[in-house]
């Protein structure tokens, strides 16, 4: 056994005393972790790099904490409720219909952003109104919005995974669009219906519909405002990249909130910031923690044992090792499980179409979403929605999650063939 | 397990550990600055002009995008080429070779621009969560010598935030959008583009000002990256690449030749190729400290290049290089690097004369293999 072997035990155990025994914050475990591998690697305390892994998660924590201050403006607003009035009294007819239409909604700023964050914050806080109104347990919902919110990471136009593999093996970001799109949708629909179908009351729908018909209309039109400012925001960019500049999203949703304050409801600002920023900064925290573990496993050869790990695999097993590991490592980072595994997985199967190796391992990795000790995607969500323990969240999306691995592995399987019917 | 999110700290908490936090970058802010200060590069007998890149295009002056252009001219007629070291900071032999050639090259005929830190803000940094050190220190002649170990990016002081997707301005090519602040997929640049496209663009303006004949971009990458220990080389200067390697092999340093792919644009060796008269050309080593294969990361392997679990992955045949315990100490990535860079300029000889490009005051692979690397700084 190598030293990053023990190293690694020790890590893994540590962890987790001081999470479930010592009952410290993740994000301290995670940070006192980090500063004990060094410590035990006879590599001193290097504090230059643990300050840098720090700084591995700023961009995202940035996103969260500026989405949600928006958030909070947009519920203080009255947008909130009354745009949930609006599509539950449009599409309650058929729960059906609503149920789809509410998938594209969620998926929606994850396409746009390849954040899954970005969907839980961004449209899954519009939506989670509407499917507690439908009869949806609390942890049903949290699944429902976790799981589209992936799938949004993972559609098209952006899929951040497929580019950073795509970067380690000098691949263009082209023609990833289709099928991606033909993966993602329908299973973003189907998971959804299989999570959230059967608990669908369709006379306490009916009842909401009645109530929320009666209730009076929030005000004008132009409370909409912070939001269509916030889609401009993010399509434009894309729609437009020779003359739309691009405000990045923590500046999308600063401004977009700005807005919100011009319009609607007048309410208690600071108080919403302060709540807002509150209720992220536990998840922001975790990231820094991340960061800097990471960093230590770098440094002390962890992460390169992982690897070798890995790729030790004999090929009979290969794919089975692909649709273990790389969702594992997802507990701690999708994307940097696409950038330390992904490449060396994509390299291995070289000999397969690209473009399909790329799709299904973005499929495959994407599913770490859910994996503790991070499980972002089901943390964001239990947090937005008010469900005390996110493990039951990430026990109902574990099914679906597996049916995934299993589609992404059958493409891997049948890269070529694939490739050639639907000419990528 | 279920995470605490309703336990908040309260304010002393808080404010304690913002006190440590502020404690903690206080302490490692002086390192941090340290970064900003570009290596010593003493003036070699073949220097005869120390200019600023910002010389070809203002709009870097002053900024930390500018960097040191050594200029040997050997006074006869010939042609000129341009070395560039540093487009990637985390890829040291190749600003090694560009300060080898600084401190020691003889131009005997045409000119000779050199520059070492070609991405000058990427050295100000390292990559997050690499774990890797700062500094590396080569006991060289005159004493020891600290080298900065920085990043393949430019440093995000300086170019803020990335956006979503990088798209390349000339041909609309879509990235990763942290390959925003890549130097090396940012060419031919924009005068009013990127902090990063600034600095591509002077790089072109040069080329196209000095009517440089050959350019080339010195690289590493990864044991595991497929296009290694290779020359890279645009359509039009792929005769002379491949007389080059010929020569190479001759002398026994085996080295690939790959055509330059038309369809990968906001590189050095595709887009200087189109946008100006230069033959465009890149190398690439292997180097071990930059691989997402590599074991315990520290200044050992990024000199010596030794690493276990990469014997173990050349076991399981997953490098396309030779790799044993000796490891890929810097000292053969060098001497490939200036190999390389002598079988190109005299291939560019022998095709155009009027253009020579020639220069003594280097030692061969065999003889830097013997002496170290030491031995010329
Ligand atoms: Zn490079």
């Amino acid at each position: 056994m190598t030293t990053q072997v023990l190293l690694l035990l020790f890590m893994i155990a540590a962890f987790v005393a001081l999470v479930l025994f010592a009952k410290l914050p993740v994000s301290l475990s995670l940070v006192a972790t980090a500063m004990a591998l060094p410590l035990l690697a006879g590599r001193g305390l290097p504090l230059d790099q643990l300050v840098e892994g720090m700084f591995g998660y700023l961009d995202t924590g940035l996103v969260l904490v500026t989405a949600m201050i928006f958030l909070k403006v947009i519920e203080g607003n009255g947008l909130l409720g009354d745009l949930t009035r609006g599509i539950t009294i449009r599409f309650g007819k058929s729960p059906l219909v609503l149920l789809v239409a509410l998938t594209v909604v969620i998926m929606f700023p994850g396409m746009i952003t390849g954040s899954c964050t970005a969907s839980v914050l961004g449209t899954g806080t519009l939506v989670s109104p509407i499917l507690l109104a439908m009869g949806m347990p609390l942890p049903v919902v949290g699944a429902v919005i976790s799981s589209a919110a992936v799938y949004g990471m993972i559609a098209p136009p952006v899929n951040i995974p497929v580019m950073i593999i795509g970067g380690g093996i000098d691949l263009p970001y082209i023609g990833f669009d289709g099928l991606l799109a033909l993966v993602t949708f329908p299973m973003a629909i189907l998971t959804t219906l299989f999570l959230g179908l059967r608990h669908v009351d369709r006379k306490a729908l009916a009842r909401v519909i009645d109530e929320k018909k009666a209730e009076p209309r929030a005000g004008k039109l132009s409370i909409y405002l912070p939001l269509l400012t916030c889609v401009i925001l993010m399509v434009g960019p894309k729609a437009f990249p020779k003359w739309f500049p691009d405000p990045r999203l923590p500046l999308t949703f600063l401004i977009s909130a700005a807005v919100g304050l011009a319009v609607g409801k007048r309410f208690n600002v600071a108080k919403a910031a302060r709540d807002g920023v509150r209720e992220i900064l536990p998840v922001v925290g975790i990231l820094f923690g991340v960061g800097m573990l990471i960093e230590m496993m770098t440094l002390t050869g962890i992460r390169g044992t992982i690897v070798i790990g890995a790729l030790s695999i004999p090929p009979a097993f290969m794919l089975l090792g692909i649709a273990l590991i790389l969702p594992l490592f997802g507990g701690i980072s999708v994307y940097g499980g696409a950038s330390v595994l992904g490449v060396p997985f994509a390299l291995a199967l070289l000999g397969q179409n690209q473009i399909v190796v790329l799709s299904a391992l973005s499929l495959i990795g994407a599913m770490g979403s859910y994996m503790p000790p991070v499980a972002l995607t089901p943390v964001v969500a239990a947090q937005l929605i008010g469900e005390p323990k996110y493990g039951r969240i990430i026990k109902l999306a574990l099914a679906p999650a597996v049916v995934a691995v299993l589609v992404g592995v059958a493409m891997l399987v049948w890269a070529n063939p694939i490739a050639k019917f639907l000419g990528v | 397990m279920e995470t605490d999110q309703k336990k908040l700290p309260g304010l002393p908490l808080s404010a304690g550990l913002l006190a440590l936090v502020v404690l903690v970058l206080v302490l490692v802010a002086p390192s941090d600055l340290a970064m900003r200060k570009h290596d010593f590069v003493r003036k070699g007998p073949g220097v005869t002009e120390v200019r600023m890149l910002s010389d070809w295009f203002p709009g870097i002056k002053g900024g930390r995008g500018d960097t040191e252009v050594y200029v040997l001219d050997s006074g006869k007629p010939g042609g000129s080429a341009l070395v560039l070291g540093g487009t990637h900071a985390n890829e040291p032999a190749g600003f090694l070779t560009a300060i080898v050639l600084v401190e020691n090259a003889r131009p005997e005929a045409g000119k000779l621009f050199v520059i070492p830190f070609a991405n000058a803000s990427a050295f100000t940094h390292t990559d997050y969560m690499e774990g890797e050190p700062r500094r590396f220190t080569i006991e060289g002649a005159s004493g020891a010598r600290t080298f900065r170990f920085g990043s393949r990016a430019t440093s995000p002081a300086d170019q803020w935030p990335d956006p979503d997707i990088y798209i390349h301005a000339s041909s609309g090519q879509k990235l990763s959008g942290s390959e925003t602040r890549n130097l090396n997929r940012a060419y031919p640049g924009r005068p009013d583009g990127t902090f990063t496209e600034k600095v591509a663009f002077a790089i072109t303006s040069l080329i196209k000002a000095e009517k440089v004949d050959v350019s080339v971009d010195l690289h590493e990458a990864s044991p595991e990256y497929p296009v290694i220990n290779a020359i890279v080389a645009h359509e039009r200067a792929m005769k002379v690449a491949s007389i080059a390697v010929l020569n190479l092999e001759f002398d026994g340093i085996t080295i690939g030749l790959e055509p330059s792919p038309q369809k990968l644009r906001g590189l050095s060796h595709r887009e200087l190729g189109d946008a100006t008269d230069t033959f465009a050309l890149l190398m690439e080593t292997a180097n071990p400290s930059q691989g997402r294969l590599r074991g315990v990361t520290d200044e050992a392997l990024i000199l010596k290049g030794r690493d276990p679990l990469y014997l173990k992955a050349k076991a399981l045949g997953r490098l396309f290089v030779p790799f044993d315990e000796k490891g890929s100490p810097v000292e053969a990535r060098v001497g490939r690097h200036l190999a390389g860079l002598a079988a190109i300029f005299s291939a560019y000889t022998e095709e155009k004369p009027d253009r020579a490009i020639l220069f003594s005051g280097l030692p061969s692979y065999d003889e830097l293999q013997a002496t170290g690397l030491g031995k010329l700084f």
